[in-house]
């Protein structure tokens, strides 16, 4: 049994709508409470510095890329470093891949489980949502990339109404006075947003020989991050202006607290329902992305053409299998993202990138 | 409305054969007495108050007569099948040779030639054969009975099946938004309140789909969700009632389905008056009896008119089944259930393809280029063109069909 998605196209916008709305769901998730216990007020600026390294990735990513068109990154790593290197590398960003869904699907889980339904069994839960990326997946990336676009708009629509909310609540006085705690936290801050947002800004080298017009991808890629860093950025500032950095470093998912603390006059008092549901389109486009590259990435280093219902169907039970192992756990959870994630993660979302490069230069590509 | 038909064209019957004499003759064999062809009269399902009052009739050679008179062009073009291997159906596909798409008129062609059948009774016959996708709930393809949205299907590229003995075209390929479009938008004069009107449809599918389900979710798992006082109004209305408000929610959305249906039954004001009766009777025993809240019934009422917001029938039956899927996964998994089947249906719909155009174009994927005249209506002092079925499509939008 064959996936319906055959000859996969992306429009250029739509590559965009992608790359911003895979960008920002989790990293609000969990990550304003790691960053503010890192850097406090000044977590926004780590935010800030995640977004330009991003930026410097995506256009290496995209540099490369264009050198070999029509040819995903797990594809063209052996022509570039050698085969036995090309393919570790293909199966150390399949597995990079895994772990960013599995991330993305446990944040999503622990969300539900630990605050709208809390007395439903977490393993239901998980198995329903890993479904319904398996379905995802099975559509392939041109229909991720349609729901993407929805995805945006809701996130628009989500932000609007954070701003709505905490316009009454805001104090300026709690972002001030900048860099309280020296350079060296926010550096640090700059590595834990870029660590969450890795795996994403990866999508754009299995995506790109999708895109329909290569040679403009920079643009909607380049739009997509700015787009994307903007709602994260923001959320930071709220939490901060609403909370404190003191407080939001006490959370453990900070960005669902501070819903929870707001309302919109008296007529929408508890909105996280509408608020979650929003989050959740851009939620599901990122583990369906992350996802879709794994099984992609996994295929390719085995040189299979077309992702088919057996590998759709073991990365799901892989997924399901993690998240159910290794995320019940919350505090386990926390603590892995907290410490060892950013020491794994950055040697590939930058060290790759930056070897592919090398090499290409090297041999004048 | 048919005279011209009535002096011309008769329908064939053999006197040998109805009367039995003779033994198992052909009924094309012996003597033919012409009858007079029956002018049928059927309800009007896409009514309008301005545009033409002309409908398309059971005989194919008065629907096209129609179409040729009012597009008189060399370019409108006719691809004539005999479909059925015992009753010869003629089935004829019309487009505009230098506005369709060469690559989809040969996909409807290819797919009608391959339609395998004893007879074609209408033309659903043919739109179940050459849909893209059986499975789903969603149509993919328009059917309608004026000669108007016929010819502005035309103009937009698409293609126009006719079948005998249908008054129903089929009209391919067709998006969300065709389906969501009704006469009335292009024949109002200012174009703010026909956009106005088609958003409501919008918001209104939306209500239809999703207001029964988020009501379960939110008052099953998470009533702290509703402002304090109508969360008390809601409660209070529920006091004495028997049931969980999903019992409550599933009996109100089987009787609304109920009366509905006897409404088809018995077409007539009659019919009418006795649903309305019935309905009225059943509610206001039900709130007096406190067998069920009040709050149920202005929910299930509010999505049951909604629904009728929805122009096309078959979309409008999908989304009352979609319903019932909705409120069961909010009853399961509470709002955690109602997003995941609006993502599902969401996916479902962005990933549908109707002879190699999304479903959701455009939409999704995003076009706003052509928003002016599907998504709104933009103002225009000659009829709006729609691009999403552009004869030269990109490269990937029609192969992957």
């Amino acid at each position: 049994m064959k996936s319906p998605d055959k000859q996969a196209v992306i429009t250029n916008t739509q590559f965009g709508a992608l790359v911003s709305s895979i960008l920002w769901p989790t990293i609000i998730g969990y990550g304003g409470g790691i960053m503010a216990r890192e850097a406090g007020r000044d977590m926004w600026i780590g935010g800030i510095l995640g977004i330009v390294n991003s930026l410097i990735l995506a256009f290496i990513l995209i540099y490369v890329g264009g050198k070999f068109p029509g040819k995903t990154i797990v594809e063209y790593c052996p022509k570039l470093v050698g085969f036995i290197p090309g393919k570790a590398l293909g199966l150390l960003l399949c597995l990079y891949f895994l772990f960013g869904a599995y991330q993305s699907v446990a944040i999503y889980v622990h969300h539900m489980n630990d605050f709208l339904l809390t007395e439903t069994p977490f393993a239901v839960i998980t198995v329903i949502y890993v479904l319904v990326v398996c379905y995802l997946v099975w559509h392939g990336p041109e229909v991720i990339a349609r729901l993407s676009v929805i995805g945006i708009a809701a996130a628009l629509v989500f932000s609007f109404l954070v701003f709505l909310a905490t316009l009454q609540e805001i104090n300026f006085d709690r972002i001030l006075p900048l860099l309280d705690m020296g350079l060296a936290p926010i550096a640090n801050a700059g590595l834990t947003a870029t660590s969450f947002i890795g795996p994403n800004i990866l999508v754009i080298a299995m995506v790109l020989p999708l895109v329909k017009v290569k040679e403009k991808a920079g643009r909607p890629a380049a739009a997509g991050l700015l787009l994307g860093g903007i709602l994260f950025t923001f959320y930071f500032i709220a939490e901060l202006m609403v909370m404190g950095p003191h407080v939001t470093a006490l959370m453990r998912v900070a960005c669902m607290d501070l819903v929870r603390s707001l309302q919109i006059t008296q007529y929408l008092h508890r909105f996280e329902s509408f608020m979650v549901t929003l989050w959740y389109w851009s939620m599901l486009v990122q583990a369906g992305i992350l996802t879709y590259c794994a099984v992609q990435a996994f295929q390719q280093i085995f040189g299979l053409k077309k992702i088919n219902i057996i590998s759709v169907v073991t990365t799901g039970i892989l997924l399901g299998g993690l998240t159910y192992v290794f995320a019940f756990n919350r505090t386990l959870f926390l603590n892995f993202l907290e410490g060892p994630w950013d020491y794994i993660s950055l040697p590939v979302y930058t060290g790759i990138p930056v070897l592919l490069l090398t090499f290409c230069l090297i041999r004048r590509r | 409305m048919l005279d011209f038909f009535r002096k011309k064209k008769h329908i064939s019957i053999d006197k040998t054969a109805m009367s039995g004499e003779g033994n198992n003759k052909p009924c094309m064999e012996g003597e033919i007495t012409q009858v007079p062809l029956i002018d049928v009269t059927s309800r009007d399902l896409q009514q309008t108050l301005r545009g033409t009052k002309a409908r398309f009739s059971e005989n194919i050679d008065y629907n096209i007569s129609i179409l040729t008179h009012r597009l008189p062009s060399r370019e409108l073009l006719c691809q004539r099948f005999h479909i059925g291997t015992l009753s010869q159906t003629r089935v004829v596909m019309v487009y505009l040779g230098d506005t369709a798409n060469p690559g989809i008129v040969s996909e409807i062609k290819d797919r009608i030639g391959a339609i395998k059948t004893k007879t074609v009774m209408d033309s659903i016959y043919i739109e179940r054969n050459i849909e893209d996708s059986h499975i789903s709930p969603f149509p993919q393809v328009e059917t309608s009975q004026r000669p108007d949205v016929t010819e502005s299907a035309l103009l937009q590229g698409r293609i126009a099946v006719f079948v005998d003995g249908s008054p129903d075209v089929i009209l391919a390929p067709t998006t969300f938004f065709d389906l969501m479009d009704t006469p009335d938008d292009a024949y109002m004069r200012w174009p703010v309140a026909a956009s106005f009107y088609r958003a409501a449809r919008y918001i209104m599918f939306l209500i239809a789909a999703s207001l029964p389900a988020l009501y379960v979710a939110l008052t099953s798992y998470n009533p702290e969700m509703f402002p304090t006082k109508l969360l008390w109004l809601i409660v209070a209305s529920r006091e004495e009632t028997p049931f969980p408000i999903y019992i409550e929610a599933f009996i109100m959305m089987g009787i609304i389905e109920a009366i509905r249906m006897m409404m088809i039954r018995i077409p007539t004001q009659v019919g009418a008056t006795i649903a309305l009766l019935s309905g009225i009777t059943l509610v206001i025993a039900g709130i007096f009896s406190n067998f069920i809240g009040a709050g149920v019934v202005v929910i299930a009422t509010l999505s049951m008119i909604s629904s009728f917001g929805i122009p096309n029938f078959d979309l409008r039956i999908s989304i009352r089944i979609i319903q019932f899927f909705t409120v069961s996964m909010a009853t399961l998994f509470g709002i955690f259930g109602f997003a995941v089947s609006a993502f599902a249906i969401g996916a479902h719909m962005a990933s549908l393809k109707s002879f190699g155009i999304p479903f959701m174009a455009p939409l999704a994927p995003l076009e706003p280029s052509g928003w002016g005249h599907t998504v709104f209506r933009q103002s225009s002092e000659t009829m709006p063109l729609d691009e999403t079925y552009k004869p030269l499509p990109a490269k990937g939008d029609f192969d992957e069909g």
